[in-house]
């Protein structure tokens, strides 16, 4: 009954996401997927992220990285039934395909950095969205456009 | 088509906040008070504090944490310090935090170690000590956390390069040395004890033996 309940939150916010993508003018976006927090009974918790950087063409985590999973680990409350979610991403220099994949290295890595922590594997949840989602679109090589962003509840 | 979606947003709204069978489905907006079984208690404090079950309240969660955590709950004892380690329902507190990762980790409670490795190493909520340090990581390795292995092994390459290069300390900790009683090279260290069954961490002396071993003599000297 929660993995159905959840379904469904993850259903609200890919409807929310689907509408937004399918908005053509500005008046007509959606409302923000995460509302701020709130005590009220029907609003969903606070989203909280975290960003992990990587080095250009590298899927390795740095010293900086190492210590954001330090924090994430230190964020992360015994029992949390929520997931966890992983999504890399990368710059747009090189073959795309290629870019796919190394996003999918950075979401592994980020994982494999949360579960030697102590976090469940099994709420974690990965994604690989390669070139696809810049910070900022016109540029091609953007170091913010190198990471790998961590999301939960 | 904008319609269409906000009929779907409207129907799965509906759906999610329906009160599913959830851990705290049934404790209607329960109060932690010291009556609370302390199961109960986690199972409430994880609720509100992840929102699953009830609205999300870090301010109750910490005070169903903190039922639990009272009775002896080493998860329940995690998650409060976490509370105040990242100030959710309440200001940030790292020596609330260390104090209840503490009671965690005397349980076996490997990510409460590994935070206190994080806290000792840098100073945050307790004393800066790179061998207490060492030996939260040391513990949180054993336990299961495999990141503490990294950190073992540059405390080690750390105090490894300075006993080479600093003859004044001897090992590298770090630590200010003086003379007792009889002569010996002694120093202050921030070292785990046992109190009443609970591990704490106090100052304490550590001396060099005959072999020039550092081995604990004892609390520290009252000033």
């Amino acid at each position: 009954m929660t993995t159905l309940r959840w379904f469904h939150l993850i259903g609200l916010v890919g409807a929310l996401g689907a509408c937004a993508q399918h908005s053509e003018s500005p008046s007509a976006a959606a409302p923000p997927a995460a509302p701020p927090p709130s005590t009220g009974a029907t609003t969903p918790p606070a989203v909280e992220a975290l960003y992990v950087y990587f080095d250009a063409d590298s899927a390795k985590l740095n010293k900086q990285a190492e210590e954001t999973a330090d924090h994430a680990a230190r964020l992360y409350r015994e029992g949390n039934p929520h997931v966890m979610k992983i999504v890399g991403h990368t710059d747009a220099t090189g073959d795309e395909l290629y870019n796919l994949y190394l996003s999918a290295r950075r979401a592994n890595a980020v994982k494999a950095a949360l579960v030697a922590r102590g976090i469940p594997a099994a709420t974690l949840e990965l994604q690989a969205a390669g070139e696809s989602d810049r910070v900022a679109p016109e540029a091609k090589e953007d170091p913010q456009d190198r990471r790998a962003v961590i999301t939960w509840r | 088509m904008r319609s269409r979606c906000a009929l779907v947003i409207l129907v799965l709204t509906v759906v999610a906040a329906h009160p599913g069978t959830t851990p705290a489905a049934g404790l209607a907006e329960p109060e932690c008070t010291d009556a609370l079984d302390p199961q109960a208690a986690l199972r409430a404090g994880i609720a509100y504090d992840t929102g699953v079950g009830a609205a999300q309240d870090f301010v109750r969660a910490a005070q169903c944490y903190r039922r639990a955590a009272t009775a002896g709950i080493a998860q329940a004892q995690f998650n409060l310090g976490a509370l105040y380690d990242n100030g959710r329902g309440m200001p940030r507190d790292a020596i609330q935090a260390a104090h209840w990762y503490e009671l965690a980790a005397a349980q076996g409670d490997g990510r409460a170690a590994y935070a206190l490795g994080l806290m000792a190493e840098t100073g945050d909520g307790v004393a800066p000590d790179r061998a207490v340090a060492r030996k939260w990581y040391a513990m949180a390795l054993a336990e299961g956390i495999a990141a503490a292995k990294t950190k073992v092994e540059q405390l080690d390459r750390a105090s490894g390069a300075m006993s080479g290069s600093s003859s004044q300390h001897g090992d590298g900790n770090g630590a200010p040395t003086f003379k007792d009683a009889a002569g010996h090279r002694c120093r202050l260290v921030q070292s785990p004890i046992i109190v009443e069954g609970r591990l704490e961490t106090a100052l304490a002396t550590e001396c060099r033996d005959k072999k020039g071993r550092w081995v604990l003599t004892g609390p520290s000297p009252q000033p």
